[in-house]
């Protein structure tokens, strides 16, 4: 500003009454050279000036935009680190979510062997059950004719037959002879047919037949459903034929059916034989009591 | 084996439940799945008539009974429970034949449930238990 403030005076204020005075012409001269010269210097300075004032102006500009960079980079340094933390969190978070996925399909897994475990146990539970009845009710009577009436029951209404016939080989003749016909629908139109020789063979060599696919309901006289033997000790008394089943029997006849015929037809051969036993024996008694004396008829 | 069996059945006090069959095959089953999987007491009748007196005698919390049966059938013994007792008894009833008209007859005179045979233990329970929960509500 002192520089500046000296360089506004004119020469001729400055110089005036303290030296030499030269012609006018000269003086003029002069004092145009000095005046251009000044305003010389002064639009350099106010250049300059100007200049200086971009400079500032620019510098609190870059110093403001630093400042914002500064921030920014403050800011996205602070941001990456959670970043990087939320990709870590977010893969263990994976691996746990994995490892829930695998232990819930092991679980899912095991959950359906314990189901189907349970139905099977159930199941087998029916069967037992159903097992149990017919073997109690086997055994509770020692007549012949109540035998047949509880294998009757147990086909009618533990296995479902709506249409079977039981035979008895006939001590006497050695031949089978019909004991129960149930026929309430005429199927076998009132008589029981006798059996095709193929399975006849069968039932004498003691092995059952059966013909029952799954679902499968009704048979026919040449292929009934099945056909299971009496046998005790090697020997055939007996066989039942199931020709066909209810209609509400929508499964046929399944893996409980054919265990309920086995054990049927085991314990029957047993019971009915003891029946027959029983029955021959209680008629030599009534027979002793009638004829004292007169040894067994 | 008679001990076996008795050792199984629910406590006296419990509510009891009439089996109506004339085949004791059938009333064995029912009465082991009544007494083992609903632990229920248990009386048995032979025949409709049977059945009748019982009734009129006992309060039941439900009745399983058959159609055919010798005497008084089942259908009879429904209308005389509904009518004659004015009793309205759950009554369960088991089919031999699956078609709709037993079962239809059944339900007209007073039954309110059917099962056809064959049926096991577990079905027979299952039929059951609706029948026993409205009597309880």
């Amino acid at each position: 500003m002192t520089e500046r403030k000296g360089a506004g005076e004119t020469p001729g204020k400055k110089d005036k009454g303290s030296a030499k005075m030269p012609a006018p012409a000269e003086k003029h001269l002069e004092a145009a050279e000095v005046f251009n010269e000044s305003e010389e210097i002064m639009t350099q300075f106010n250049r300059g000036k100007r200049f200086i004032e971009e400079l500032l102006r620019e510098n609190e500009r870059l110093r403001y935009k630093i400042l914002h960079l500064e921030q920014d980079l403050a800011g996205i340094q602070t941001a990456e680190e959670p970043v990087v933390d939320k990709e870590e969190e977010n893969r263990r978070l994976r691996e746990h979510l994995a490892s829930i996925n695998s232990r819930f399909d092991a679980l899912k897994k095991e959950n359906e062997d314990f189901r189907r475990r349970s139905q099977e146990v159930e199941s087998q539970n029916e069967n037992l059950l159903n097992l149990y009845v017919s073997g109690y009710q086997l055994h509770s009577t020692l007549r012949r004719d109540d035998v047949l009436q509880v294998i009757k029951e147990i086909l009618l209404n533990l296995v479902g037959a709506e249409v079977f016939a039981l035979w008895l080989v006939d001590q006497e003749t050695g031949l089978p002879r019909v004991r129960v016909l149930w026929d309430e629908i005429g199927f076998l139109g009132g008589k029981a047919p006798a059996l095709p020789d193929d399975i006849l063979a069968e039932m004498v060599l003691g092995q059952p037949r059966y013909n029952a696919e799954p679902g499968q309901i009704e048979g026919t006289v040449q292929e009934p459903l099945a056909a299971v033997p009496f046998t005790l000790e090697g020997k055939t008394h007996g066989f039942l034929v199931v020709y066909k089943l209810l209609v509400q029997k929508k499964s046929g006849l399944t893996s409980l059916d054919f265990d309920l015929l086995g054990l049927l037809t085991a314990q029957a051969a047993g019971t009915l034989i003891g029946a027959m036993l029983y029955e021959d024996r209680a008629t030599d008694l009534r027979w002793l009591a009638r004829h004292p004396g007169k040894g067994t008829p | 084996m008679g001990e076996t069996l008795n050792s199984g059945r629910p406590p006296s006090d419990h509510p009891r439940v009439l089996v109506v069959d004339d085949s004791t095959t059938v009333r064995h089953l029912s009465r082991m799945a009544v007494e083992r999987l609903l632990a229920l007491q248990v009386d048995e009748a032979v025949d409709g008539l049977d059945a009748l007196e019982k009734v009129r005698k006992n309060t039941y919390a439900l009745v399983v009974t058959d159609i055919m049966m010798p005497r008084m059938d089942g259908l009879g013994l429904i209308r005389a429970i509904r009518e004659t007792l004015k009793s309205d008894v759950p009554i369960l009833v088991v089919t031999t034949r699956g078609n709709e008209t037993d079962q239809e007859k059944a339900l007209s005179v007073g039954a309110d449930a059917y099962l056809a045979k064959p049926f096991t233990a577990a079905s027979l329970a299952a039929a059951a238990i609706p029948l026993l929960n409205r009597t309880r509500e």
